[in-house]
């Protein structure tokens, strides 16, 4: 911290005058000197060596030799001249000092303007001090706060209110295994502020970094509870590239959405290798570095924090209604020349709807917007309540919170209560410190599934037929009278009760002790526990042509248990302009999994009380179940050493093993980094610019995310494909063993390399900051799983080899401007602004690229494949024929020769490689998910107790492969639903049109994978916009009285046609995540949220 | 402390030693067994690699249509069916993958058997003769469909010898190899495998070298192994050509060697059923897959005249015509009764691309506990890989061929003559459900030609989606003009044909697929046209 007692100050034995001595205490310590010259001898000269004495020992001497009085308050040394002068008049004067919040601040000095008289603020921030009285103005300082001058007009109470100083430079930040102040940091690291944290409604945190950073991307499937990716400058591997998520010092690894948002502190992401390399192994994704609040008010402190909301969906889209399916369907059958008939729109002319869809006429016709039908406007809300306290002996907060989030999807939601417990105490002098840190929370998802080609809410809403009504005559969930879909309002609610739960607890306790001053031991033990729980029952149901004709239940329980020791010795050290910082310690890790399923089928009711394994027939019983653990153990060491606050150096060594690897375990993770405070430099002396630093840093980090056992051929018996009736039974099988997987023992650790280029800028006092990053990052020996060539079957066809690389290019830029407060008119404005170029740079020679599986093709994409990883592209790039948009006459389709089955209104393809046909060989790269570019613009206003913000993101340079086309604009598959542009489809009349003429037949095959399907993604959002007031303090008898209204994802220019220009990727816990990205496939659209809250404080 | 905590043995595996023990190695024999449906991963989608070969056999032929929600639903199976196949394509890869691992895993017990000092030795010979058939059959699989194969054995034991050419051998001398395992399973088997039915008994290897020889066109050799087959005396056909179909006859007196399928076993998802033919349920009280239809071909290909022989000419079928008993045994058709389900009274899936007709000969009634009611709504019923009456078929083409068209009128009557005795498909007043009419053929063929023309027109009756039909025609050399002068007047009747065309030299077999040509380090040579 800034100022700290314990500072050891180092003079030598020459002789030096009192303002220099004051001075050389003031570099050594932080600490300020409050004073009036004129009282004062500085002009004196005296030898008062000194040898590691503490700040008050130090004004101490000083005091003696100068012989002055010495008063320490906060952060201040106040000197006055040893001999009191003659009494003056003098008057009282009261008053309170608050914080921007408007929060009681404690411990602020306040002083009679140019002179030494002054007193500290109580906890309530409350003063009263005695003033010459002749004295006119009080000033008010706080560390991290901007002084500020209360003239005194002779009211008999001041309040004051205090406002953060503009450029936090002095601001901790929390960096591996320790803090650092942010202006003498070396690495990239993005912080997000504690303000901006603050009473936003947001379920997880992971979503609270949306757009808030530079190089900081967030993709969600929206869906309460749903999946969240963070990206770090992008994609750096093919399978992990989540960041390292450290809460409180403890690792964890997935359920992030278990966290209460309203426990965190503070949130910084550590984006550069040189930042993150004290992690080493898995943080060459980033590290999210999440630190959950403590007690720090004398006085107990109680928090409530509340709002509630409403969201919807923004933005629909349109499908054929009843009659225009008909029209179009007939215009489809009469372009393949034949003639119109189908079993519900009759053989006649035009298509004509009937009375009844079946014959048992229980089923009336009817016009369903299905679209419309799912989605709802559904509730949010969160509760929160605190306690806290702390001093300098101990400090305590506890929280209890309470979220419930309905999903826009009818019969889905979200809902957790947490709890958390921190706490600290000190014993022997603050030389011992113990404390915890501990949260519980449990989770109840009912997530629609969502994004998936095979059985999306959102697209199957696409697909169901207008005609079809959502109940039939008897009360029922009617039947499609076309196809296969289930009636997706009866699916969602015969899934409305089967919901995931999971029990998550995770905490670190700690043990610190001083040995010796400047010397930290530290222990640290941490868990994460979840266990997630569900069960998932489908009852008995018959539509004309899908059904559950029993009723079946899952039960599944999966365990997961990890913990971490931590122990580390910490060395601090000043001496003259010198200081440095060592740490070295070793961690330990294990991770443990265990699950298992059991089912039944055939349950005589569907009461959910019935809804148990053992009501159901134990005939049909099937279980499966699994576990894997692994371990690691790391080296840690660190050193930081800078120079009279100019030059800055950091570098860490961390070495790392791992059971995951075999012959390969270790893995050795430098990195190196600098920092030049230009600013700092006596030479330098352009007023303008206030703060100036040059960063450089360079570091190694690893990964090791291979599936458990990589490295080891082994033998097990799979119930999917290993077992056989080998006595000709028809229930019964003889346990066979396979081949788990070709281990190899020689798998090494995944290695990115990065190398970074910053530079921190601060112009007009700091009221502008600049903040630019240019980053190369590079991984080598890939974590790939290899294909073996296909004569090695299907089992186990691949092994986990490291082959390949990748890289990512990029830049960052934040620019702030903290406007003057003006007429108490105060504004910022801040932009952040990043590019990431990613390519995968190598691959083995006999890999053209790495594609997704045939079998998860089948089940997301229909058998369609839209993406693949090759050289010179990015990950996951889109991949299929160039179309170059539709034949407009016969002459044009006989002029190019190369479509023989080709008619007027079919997509020309591109024959790339001029060989007169249109074949495989004619497919390419025809776009990109990743953005060129992805930015944020905040904007925040306080006027008085008022205060406006608003928050806008987008991207540009982005592709989507809108895959919702493949059922939506071609008939091939002719009995689901289609969307409304198939009204514009190509016909004679309508040449110019953009979608293909609808054919059953589609004898040009229209519907191949194509850049038809692929759509600019370029939007703007505005995210957010908040209007806040705060009451005057005292209301309610409280410290602290927020309102406000916010709307969030209030609207969105794009030019994309489907739901969401943002859709992520398929799903984000499957192995196959980052191959996958920017395909909708109906994505669960982001909620446009109005919220109304309230932060009370006591 | 640190070597230890960093040690990683698998949960619940078997390490290299202890998959050594005699019952362990029995597993890796199961196993061997096990992927002979299909069913490799974990994957839903072993209709891509089906045992049944309906889309590799049926759809690709005269026979049938792919079905399902139009030509969009599996589209590359709709690529098949015109003919527009190409080697990216998903079927055409996890096929190879089905079979190869299936080698890959009689190749694997072969050579742990080997090396174990603890089995039993003359049940060690035994165990491996089984593998030494399975492997034959894989291969016969990977020969018909793809013809240009790599070879791997017991020897190849490093992931590295799996890169091996496809060229490497030449037709004939992969055809002595597949020989080689059949004959050297022959040598060893025992007769009687009543105890556990999947294990071929030595019946079963000499019938599927009959089969070799049939498609190496060695006919003296096919009537041999044929002979020796029959002459065994151990199958027989069943009275009722519908019984040979239901799940109790699964392992029955006609089968000789069958794909063993089985339903709740314990398997998550009864992947151990007909995961293969999942998306053939035909609709109205089964789930609405509907894949697998019957082409109006098919149907007219039933047609007899009066005097129950074929007519065949390919003219749609009405109430008034006489049709082979087999027709409503074989396919759905609307107001005949559907196995014991009713009247066949539903609208198929899609009927205006793919019509109405449905598969109904491997249908398991959805009243029968060999049927699944739930997800993937598989049956228990045995895939049969080689059946009494394809012996008999054998032994006629094999004796037509070489001139003995008697020989071949006898063998072909004993099928004929069986379907001509069973039981019609009735109403439920007990008359017949249509004017069914066959007879044997009770007059001398009259040349090679027409006894050729009924010894084909009888597979195909006989064995109507059961598979068979595209490889045969292949092997016949007519593949080409049957497919064609097929597609010429059904693209009159479906639109979905509309741009099939069979290529001669090219579409008879499959293409490599495109992941074998890229993973296989120059070495693959792809088939010609593709």
């Amino acid at each position: 911290s800034a100022s700290d007692l314990s500072k050891r100050i180092n003079i030598d034995e020459g002789s030096y005058t009192l303002g220099q001595f004051i001075n050389m205490i003031t570099d050594q310590s932080g600490y300020d000197f409050t004073y009036q010259a004129a009282e004062l001898p500085m002009e004196t000269k005296a030898s008062i060596p000194m040898k590691g004495e503490t700040v008050d020992k130090a004004t101490e001497r000083l005091a003696k030799t100068f012989q002055l009085k010495v008063n320490i308050l906060n952060n201040n040394i106040i000197l006055k001249p040893g001999d009191a002068k003659g009494k003056q008049d003098t008057k009282t004067i009261k008053g309170k000092v608050l914080d921007d919040k408007g929060q009681p601040l404690p411990g602020a000095t306040v002083v009679v303007k140019g002179t030494t008289t002054g007193t500290i603020t109580g906890p309530d921030g409350t003063f009263s001090l005695t003033a010459p009285a002749n004295a006119t103005a009080l000033t008010v300082t706080f560390i991290g706060m901007q002084s500020q001058d209360i003239a005194l007009d002779g009211r008999a109470s001041y309040t004051v209110n205090m406002r953060p100083e503009t450029v936090g430079l002095d601001e901790v930040v929390a960096i591996g295994y320790g803090t650092v102040k942010k202006k003498d940091l070396t690495g990239a690291v993005g912080i997000v502020k504690s303000s901006e944290i603050e009473s936003q409604p947001t379920e997880s945190v992971d979503k609270m970094l949306q757009g808030r950073m530079a190089g900081v991307d967030v993709v969600a499937d929206n869906s309460p509870g749903g999946g969240v990716a963070v990206r770090v400058r992008g994609y750096s591997t093919i399978r992990n590239n989540e960041p390292l998520y450290i809460i409180d010092g403890v690792p964890v690894s997935e359920g992030i959405n278990m966290v209460n948002p309203n426990d965190i502190a503070s949130i910084q992401v550590l984006k550069d290798a040189s930042s993150a390399s004290i992690y080493g192994a898995r943080a060459a994704n980033g590290v999210v570095i999440i630190t959950t609040r403590q007690g720090k008010s004398k006085d107990p402190s109680l928090r409530v924090d509340a709002y509630v909301g409403l969201q919807q969906a923004a933005n629909k889209l349109t499908m054929l209604n009843a009659q225009q399916y008909g029209d179009m369907l007939w215009q489809a059958i009469k372009n393949d020349g034949a003639t119109p008939a189908n079993e519900i729109y009759g053989n006649g002319p035009t298509p004509v709807i009937p009375q009844y869809l079946d014959a048992a006429q229980i089923e009336p016709s009817a016009n369903t917007n299905w679209v419309d039908e799912i989605f709802r406007t559904a509730p949010v809300q969160s509760y929160n309540v605190s306690f806290s306290k702390g001093d300098e002996k101990s400090r305590q907060a506890w929280s209890l919170g309470y979220f419930n989030q309905d999903g826009i999807i009818k019969y889905t939601g979200f809902e957790r209560i947490s709890g958390r417990l921190n706490s600290e105490y000190n014993f022997f002098d603050k030389k011992l410190k113990v404390g915890e840190n501990l949260g519980l929370s449990h989770t109840w998802s009912n997530v629609a599934e969502n994004n998936s080609a095979l059985g999306g809410v959102v697209y199957e809403a696409y697909k169901m037929p207008s005609i079809a009504p959502v109940k039939n005559l008897n009360g029922e969930y009617a039947s499609s009278p076309l196809n296969d879909i289930q009636n997706p309002m009866g699916k969602l609610y015969r899934n409305k009760d089967n919901k995931g739960k999971t029990l998550k607890l995770f905490g670190n306790g700690y043990i610190e002790y001083k040995i010796i001053e400047g010397l930290t031991a530290k222990t640290n033990f941490g868990i994460d526990y979840t266990n997630f729980y569900e069960r998932n029952y489908s009852p008995k149901y018959v539509e004309t042509y899908t059904q559950q004709n029993l009723s079946s239940l899952t039960t599944s329980n999966n365990w997961k248990f990890d913990w971490v020791w931590t122990n580390t010795l910490n060395y601090v050290h000043q001496f003259g302009k010198h200081s440095i910082n060592v740490l070295a310690g070793m961690e330990t890790l294990k991770s443990q999994m265990e699950g298992f399923t059991g089912f039944r089928e055939g349950f005589a009711y569907d009461d959910p009380n019935f809804r148990y394994l053992d009501a159901g027939d134990g005939g049909s019983q099937k279980n499966t179940g699994t576990g894997t653990e692994w371990s690691m153990i790391s080296y840690i060491s660190k050193v930081d050493y800078s120079y009279d606050n100019r030059y800055l150096l950091s570098a860490t060594f961390r070495r790392d093993g791992s059971s995951k690897l075999g012959n390969n375990k270790w893995g050795n993770f430098p990195a190196i980094s600098a920092g030049w405070r230009v600013s700092e430099e006596k030479f330098f002396n352009v007023d303008a610019i206030t703060n100036l630093k040059l960063r450089f840093g360079w570091g190694q980090n690893g990964n090791q995310d291979v599936p458990a056992y990589s490295t080891i051929s082994s033998y097990y018996s799979n119930p999917y494909y290993s077992n056989y009736a080998m006595d000709g039974a028809q229930t019964s099988v003889y346990t066979g063993f396979t081949p788990s997987r070709n281990g190899n023992p020689d798998l090494k650790w995944e290695t990115t390399t990065q190398t970074n280029f910053g530079v921190d800028l601060g112009l007009v006092k700091n009221r502008i900051e600049f903040t630019g990053d240019y980053f190369i990052k590079t991984t080598k020996d890939l974590l790939m799983e290899r294909p073996l060539p296909p004569t090695i079957g299907g089992t186990t066809q691949t092994v986990w080899t490291n082959a390949g690389e990748m890289q990512n290019k990029g830049f960052e830029i934040t620019l702030n401007y903290h406007s003057k407060k003006v007429n108490d008119l105060q504004w910022n404005v801040g932009l952040n602004l990043s590019h990431v170029k990613n390519e995968l740079t190598s691959l083995p020679e006999d890999i053209d690229y790495i594609g997704l599986p045939g079998s998860y093709l089948h089940s997301v994409n229909f058998d369609q494949e839209t993406s693949r990883s090759a050289v010179g592209e990015p990950i996951s790039s889109f991949y299929g024929y160039k179309a170059l948009g539709l034949f407009k006459t016969q002459a044009e389709v006989d002029a190019w020769g190369k479509q023989p089955n080709a008619q007027p209104g079919d997509i020309k393809f591109a024959d790339l490689n001029n060989d007169g046909v249109i074949d495989a060989n004619d497919r390419t790269f025809i776009g990109s998910p990743h953005p060129d570019m992805s930015f944020g613009l905040n904007f925040s206003l306080n006027y008085r107790s008022w205060d406006f913000s608003l928050f806008a993101r987008g991207s540009v340079g982005a592709q989507i492969y809108d895959l919702t086309r493949y059922y939506g604009d071609f008939f091939d598959l002719s009995a689901y639903n289609k969307q409304s542009r198939t009204l514009n489809a190509w016909t004679t009349d309508n040449p110019n049109a953009t979608v293909p003429r609808l054919s059953l037949d589609d004898p040009n095959n229209n519907i191949r994978p194509s850049s038809y399907y692929v759509q600019d993604a370029d939007y703007v959002r505005l995210q957010n916009v908040k209007l806040g007031y705060t009451l005057p303090a005292g209301k309610l008898h409280s410290k602290r009285f927020y309102l406000y209204v916010q709307a969030q994802n209030l609207f969105t220019i794009t030019n994309y046609k489907g739901l969401d220009p943002e859709v992520g990727l398929q799903n984000y816990s499957s192995a196959h995540k980052n191959l996958d990205i920017g395909v909708d496939r109906g994505i669960y659209p982001a909620a446009r949220t109005y919220t109304l809250g309230v932060n009370l404080e006591f | 402390c640190s070597k230890s905590f960093l040690n990683d043995t698998p949960i619940g595996e078997l390490s290299e030693t202890q998959v050594q023990t005699p019952d362990n190695l029995e597993g890796l024999v199961v196993s061997a067994y096990s992927v002979l449906n299909g069913q490799f991963d974990e994957a839903s989608n072993a209709f891509n690699s089906p045992a049944s070969n309906w889309s590799f056999g049926d759809v690709v032929s005269d026979d049938a249509y792919k079905g399902g929600g139009g030509t969009g639903d599996q589209n590359q199976i709709h690529l098949m069916e015109i003919f527009q196949t190409n080697p990216s394509i998903i079927d055409v890869d996890r096929k190879w993958l089905a079979l190869y691992e299936g080698v890959k895993r009689a190749n694997l017990a072969i050579r742990e058997l080997n090396k174990s000092e603890t089995f039993d030795p003359e049940l060690k010979k035994q165990r491996i003769a089984e593998m030494r058939f399975l492997r034959g059959h894989y291969y016969f699989e990977l020969k018909k469909i793809y013809n240009h194969i790599p070879w791997i054995d017991e020897t190849d034991e490093t992931t590295d010898s799996y890169y091996k050419s496809n060229t490497e051998l030449t037709s004939d001398q992969l055809w002595q190899k597949i020989l080689d395992d059949f004959d050297a399973a022959y040598k060893v088997l025992p007769a009687d495998q009543s105890a556990e039915p999947a294990r071929p008994t030595k019946w079963a290897a000499r019938a599927y070298m009959a089969k070799c020889y049939i498609f190496m066109q060695d006919w003296n050799d096919a009537i041999t192994a044929a002979d020796d087959v029959i002459n065994s005396g151990k199958y027989h056909l069943m009275d009722n050509f519908r019984d040979v179909f239901l799940p109790d006859n699964d392992n029955g007196p006609e089968i000789i060697f069958a794909v063993q399928n089985s339903i709740n076993d314990g398997s998550p998802n009864n992947y151990n059923g007909s995961i293969g033919d999942r998306l053939m349920p035909p609709g109205g009280p089964f789930p609405n897959y509907g894949f697998l239809r019957p082409s109006q071909n098919l149907v007219n290909s039933f047609k007899t005249d009066a005097a129950g022989m074929p007519v065949e000419d390919n003219v749609n079928v009405t109430d008034a015509d006489y049709v082979d008993p087999r027709l409503d045994h074989t396919v759905g058709r609307h107001g005949i009764p559907y196995l014991d389900m009713g009247l066949y009274n539903w609208e198929p899936r899609d009927a205006v691309t793919y019509g109405e007709f449905i598969q109904k000969k491997r249908q398991v009634s959805k009243n029968s506990p060999a049927y699944l009611q739930v997800w993937p709504y598989v049956t228990s019923m045995n895939y049969y890989i080689i059946r009494y009456a394809d012996v008999l078929l054998w032994r006629a083409e094999a004796a037509i061929e070489t001139g003995d068209l008697e020989t071949g009128r006898t063998y072909i009557n004993m099928v004929r003559g069986r379907a001509k005795n069973s039981e019609v498909v009735k109403f439920d007043d007990g008359t017949p459900a249509a004017n069914y009419s066959i007879d044997t053929y009770n007059t001398p063929f009259a040349d090679k030609a027409e006894a050729t023309t009924a010894l084909r027109t009888e597979r195909r009756l006989e064995f109507a989606l059961e598979g068979h039909r595209f490889f045969d025609l292949v092997r016949w050399g007519i593949a080409d003009s049957v497919m064609n002068s097929y597609f010429d007047v059904e693209k009159t009747r479906r639109t979905h044909l509309a741009n099939a065309h069979f290529t001669a030299g090219k579409n008879e077999y499959f293409p490599i697929p495109q992941s074998m040509v890229d993973l296989g380090k120059g070495m693959i040579t792809q088939n010609p046209g593709y």
